[in-house]
């Protein structure tokens, strides 16, 4: 008698070897399908991709509005050299909002002139979406990096910031600190957790960017923790406000210069120009006293929305897909230097969200009106 | 023009001339009629952008609701009139002294006065908080040096540092950039008849100089009041952070919201609207209820002797020249070689990249031919349309000129990114504009009409001071209206001609709010290449493009400034 598998398999009868034979013949055909399907839809997406791409190059040119200044336009422009027959008009603004008005009336006046918009979720969840202006996202997506469950945090789907999660969808993802103290000015065992902050002894030594507007950092900062601590504590850290600014570099100023030595809702790049030079190095963030409170999670100007009836849709797939894709993500991350959602991309290890904790997205349109609620209560305080 | 007529009806006759004067008010007031009562439409509107579009009252109680309105009101008040009234003497007394007096090198020191208005408003402010700053302002650590001074007496973030700040940058400048023509025009006789009556050069200023230069004065006076309104950069910076808030911040404040108000915002922009019509009422009362002609045919050009007090004099007025030109001008310069602006103390703080950044920057050459093209195209616009405006206003019998100087003076009114709004609307919803959107042709036209109230006023100034004449002379000697105009009037108003063409240019070329919505990648002027960097608090680099638009603006108002003086009044 013969030992081992095929002794094993010798010992059966006839009628449980032949259905072990069928069985494994479709098993490894189901096998074959799988893989081979996956080959054709790869082959196809591929393929569907350079027809794609061809028509682009036909249509010449895609029209971007983004918010951010001469970085944002040079990590755009990087589009252009790596597709130079699909030109990239781009046109910046201060905020997301600044253009709301030209689009509405070029659209009242017949004329669809724009493909994307890449801004702060606010303008795409508040503005756009309810204009009816917006296509949805996924729509546009062909590369199958892109789709990729595994190349993002949480999963593609986790990067959705409008309920119906179609038309806003957040590239970046930083864990931002909202609170930064000079500790050439407080030291450690003076001040040692944002709970302290509604203590008087703070009074006045503290600055915000400007959280009244409903919009930007400063809203989106007070949105957090107005959500994570409730409106008394709110109520209470922000009376203790010195001053406001809208302008982050002055906000900035004011920290590396110790005129208000704790400060609110500014982002590590504004402080890293100092740091580039060698001052401000005793900027340091402070956290909450208990590791239960979420972070705040912020996609920042990272989102994007596709405009509808856009003149050039296939030269806006082809940048949509190139920007969400490996390539295009290594690219923002290098020189914006914010966290993208992608995971295989360079992280900056100081805002990458860490697997595991808890966070809590101010960008999400469910939690919006935390910043509207914030900025009114400010505002009230503040004006 | 006079001799092609055609008959209407009874002794109705249709000339050319008011075929004319008909089509200009026509182009005038759609060009600027349509944008005010679209944004005066707008502020009744209520409904998302892309809904249904329902009128209501609701953003107006919006807008009057914050309770800060009030008190931002009396800021704006108290701030307005203090300034104001800082800047009007002591901007009378400059352009006195300078176009009037002899005091050595006048011209250039008038010069110094356009290069001070010139100079960008952020990097100068930034400048002015480098010195006094309360906690590190050098000024203030140079004093605290002193053994019987404790801390530095100077703060830039209160009341008379938000004054200051305005005196140092525009007010004062402007003033003498207007006022020194229109003194130069001023026929000596006048003093010297004063001067024999006994009067001394202070009564002589007010009781005889200043009523005959009622009408630029006015003009003065009403456009400052307008840009107290509406000033809201140097509030920005140093009023929010102590909490003092002007009218423009609450406009600014609405536009900033998410989603933006605008409604709200144009609700309070029709406010200023409303409280300036009384205005230009009273400017028009004062231009047209006398004659106020100082250049006629028995024009005297003297210049006063000071004598003794002529080097006092000439160094006072070097010394506020040099003070508003030099130091901001010294700043900037050095910021644009900081590593960080404003931060001496860290190693190895000088450099180049910031330049290299910019000049590198693949958009820079085409946003500079965008800005010479676009500001270039506005100054020579404004040259020949505003003056053609205001001749009409002034030396013609129009019968509808009251309706166009009034329109003349609507676009000031209007916050720039509210006029853009509009502006945005009047280009996409008319046929014969709509081509051009999205052409650097649509960015002209926006920046003459948000110039045009400066420009049409400051003509009219100069041609009130104008003889009739002068111009009848010409025409009894046998030349056509044109030669009189060519031969005549032309020479004696190149130089407020230029200095409206250079105001034109310098607006063009730093306006950001009205072409921030028209502009596109391809038509980007370097103003919003500079907001790029501003966007991203990358002041040193926006210092750089500050000081490249200065330099070119210079150089064009210097060209003026020769061909001025080579042409106009020639004084002894």
């Amino acid at each position: 008698m013969r030992a081992g598998f095929y002794g094993s398999i010798a010992r059966l009868s006839d009628t449980v070897r032949r259905r072990l034979f069928r069985f494994w013949l479709l098993f490894l055909l189901v096998g074959y399908l799988v893989v081979a399907s996956t080959a054709m839809s790869e082959a196809l997406a591929a393929q569907n991709w350079e027809q794609v791409v061809t028509a682009a190059k036909k249509e010449g040119r895609v029209v971007v509005f983004a918010t951010g200044g001469q970085v944002t336009r040079q990590v755009l422009m990087t589009f252009q050299s790596k597709f130079p027959d699909i030109h990239l008009e781009l046109i910046g603004g201060r905020s997301g909002g600044a253009v709301i008005p030209r689009i509405t009336a070029e659209r009242k006046a017949g004329q669809y002139l724009w493909d994307l918009y890449i801004a702060g979720a606010g303008s795409l969840t508040l503005s756009l979406k309810p204009a009816g202006f917006l296509d949805p996202v996924k729509g546009a997506l062909i590369l199958p990096e892109v789709l990729d469950d595994n190349k993002w945090y949480g999963g593609f789907n986790d990067g959705w910031k409008d309920t119906e999660k179609k038309y806003a969808y957040g590239f970046q993802g930083d864990v931002s600190d909202n609170v930064w103290v000079n500790r050439d000015f407080i030291p450690e065992d003076k001040l040692k957790a944002i709970d302290e902050l509604v203590e008087d002894r703070w009074k006045g030594r503290i600055a915000w960017r400007d959280p009244t507007t409903g919009l930007g950092a400063g809203a989106s900062h007070a949105g957090y923790i107005l959500a994570v601590r409730g409106e008394k504590f709110f109520r209470d850290f922000v009376g203790n406000t010195g001053a406001f600014a809208h302008d982050q570099r002055q906000v900035a100023e004011w920290l590396i210069r110790g005129r208000y030595p704790i400060v609110v809702a500014l982002t590590s790049p504004a402080l890293q120009p100092f740091w580039d030079t060698g001052i401000g190095t005793n900027v340091k963030p402070l956290h909450w006293a208990s590791p239960d409170v979420p972070d705040r999670v912020s996609a920042g100007t990272g989102v994007i929305g596709l405009i509808n009836r856009a003149p050039h849709p296939n030269a806006l797939r082809v940048f949509v897909n190139w920007f969400l894709s490996k390539e295009g993500q290594e690219v923002w991350v290098k020189h914006t230097n914010r966290n993208s959602r992608r995971l295989d991309v360079t992280k900056i290890p100081e805002t990458a969200p860490r697997p595991g904790r808890k966070y809590f997205d101010i960008n999400v349109e469910d939690n919006v009106h935390f910043q509207s609620t914030a900025s009114k209560i400010a505002k009230e305080i503040l004006k | 023009m006079d001799a092609v007529s055609v008959r209407l009806w009874g002794r109705q006759r249709l000339t050319l001339q008011d075929v004319f004067h008909w089509t200009l008010l026509g182009v005038v007031v759609v060009a600027v009629l349509y944008p005010v009562v679209l944004v005066v439409l707008g502020s009744f509107q209520t409904g998302r952008p892309g809904q249904e579009t329902t009128y209501s009252l609701d953003a107006w109680r919006f807008a009057f609701s914050d309770p800060a309105l009030l008190l931002s009101i009396w800021n704006t008040l108290t701030v307005g009139v203090t300034r104001q009234s800082i800047a009007l003497v002591v901007g009378i007394l400059l352009a006195w002294v300078l176009a009037r007096t002899d005091i050595p090198g006048s011209y250039w020191l008038e010069f110094l006065f356009w290069v001070a208005f010139f100079l960008p408003t952020l990097p100068v402010i930034l400048a002015w908080i480098m010195l006094t700053d309360p906690e590190y302002g050098l000024l203030n650590r140079l004093l605290a040096l002193l053994p019987f001074v404790e801390k530095g007496p100077f703060n830039i973030y209160s009341f008379w540092g938000i004054v200051w700040a305005h005196l140092v940058t525009n007010s004062i400048a402007i003033k003498v950039m207007l006022l020194t023509p229109a003194f130069r025009n001023l026929d000596a006789s006048l003093e010297e008849a004063s001067n024999v009556s006994g009067a001394n050069n202070f009564l002589t200023i007010t009781r005889i100089i200043v009523p005959i230069m009622a009408p630029v004065v006015t003009v003065v006076l009403v456009l400052a009041i307008i840009h107290s309104m509406q000033a809201f950069e140097i509030e920005l910076i140093l009023g929010v952070p102590i909490r003092f808030f002007v009218f423009s911040t609450q406009i600014y404040a609405m536009v900033q919201q998410e989603p933006p108000h605008f409604p709200a915002a144009m609700a309070l922009s029709t406010m200023i609207l409303g409280l300036v019509l009384p205005l230009i009422a009273l400017q028009r009362w004062v231009t047209v209820r006398r004659r106020y002609q100082t250049i006629t045919g028995q024009f005297k050009g003297q210049k006063i002797r000071l004598r003794k007090w002529k080097f006092p004099v000439f160094f006072l007025v070097l010394g506020v020249a040099l003070m508003i030109t030099v130091v901001p001008c010294v700043f900037l310069i050095i910021g644009t070689f900081m590593k960080l602006f404003g931060f001496f103390n860290v190693s190895e703080p000088w450099t180049t990249m910031h330049w290299r950044s910019v000049i590198g920057d693949p958009v820079f050459i085409r946003s500079t031919f965008n800005t010479v093209f676009l500001a270039g195209g506005t100054a020579l616009a404004n040259m020949v349309i505003f003056t053609v405006i205001a001749y009409v206003v002034v030396r013609s019998r129009f019968v509808a000129r009251m309706i166009l100087d009034y329109v003349s003076w609507l676009p000031v009114t209007l916050p720039g990114i509210i006029l853009g709004v509009g502006l945005l609307s009047l280009f996409l919803g008319t046929a014969v504009l709509r081509p051009l959107y999205g052409t650097i042709f649509i960015l002209v036209t926006a920046t003459v009409i948000s110039t045009m109230t400066s420009g049409v006023q400051i003509s009219k100034s100069n041609l009130v001071q104008l003889g009739n004449d002068l111009e009848e002379a010409a025409r009894v000697s046998g030349g056509s209206w044109w030669q009189a105009f060519r031969r005549v009037i032309l020479p004696l108003i190149l130089p407020t001609l230029l200095l409206v063409g250079a105001l034109g240019f310098i607006s063009a070329a730093r306006n950001v709010s009205t072409v921030v919505l028209l502009a596109t990648s391809y038509t980007k002027p370097l103003s919003m290449l500079q907001l790029d960097f501003m966007v991203e608090g990358r002041y040193e680099g926006a210092a750089v493009v500050g000081v490249i638009i200065v330099t070119i603006t210079i150089g064009v108002a210097f060209v003026a400034r020769v061909l001025g003086l080579r042409a106009g009044l020639h004084q002894s």
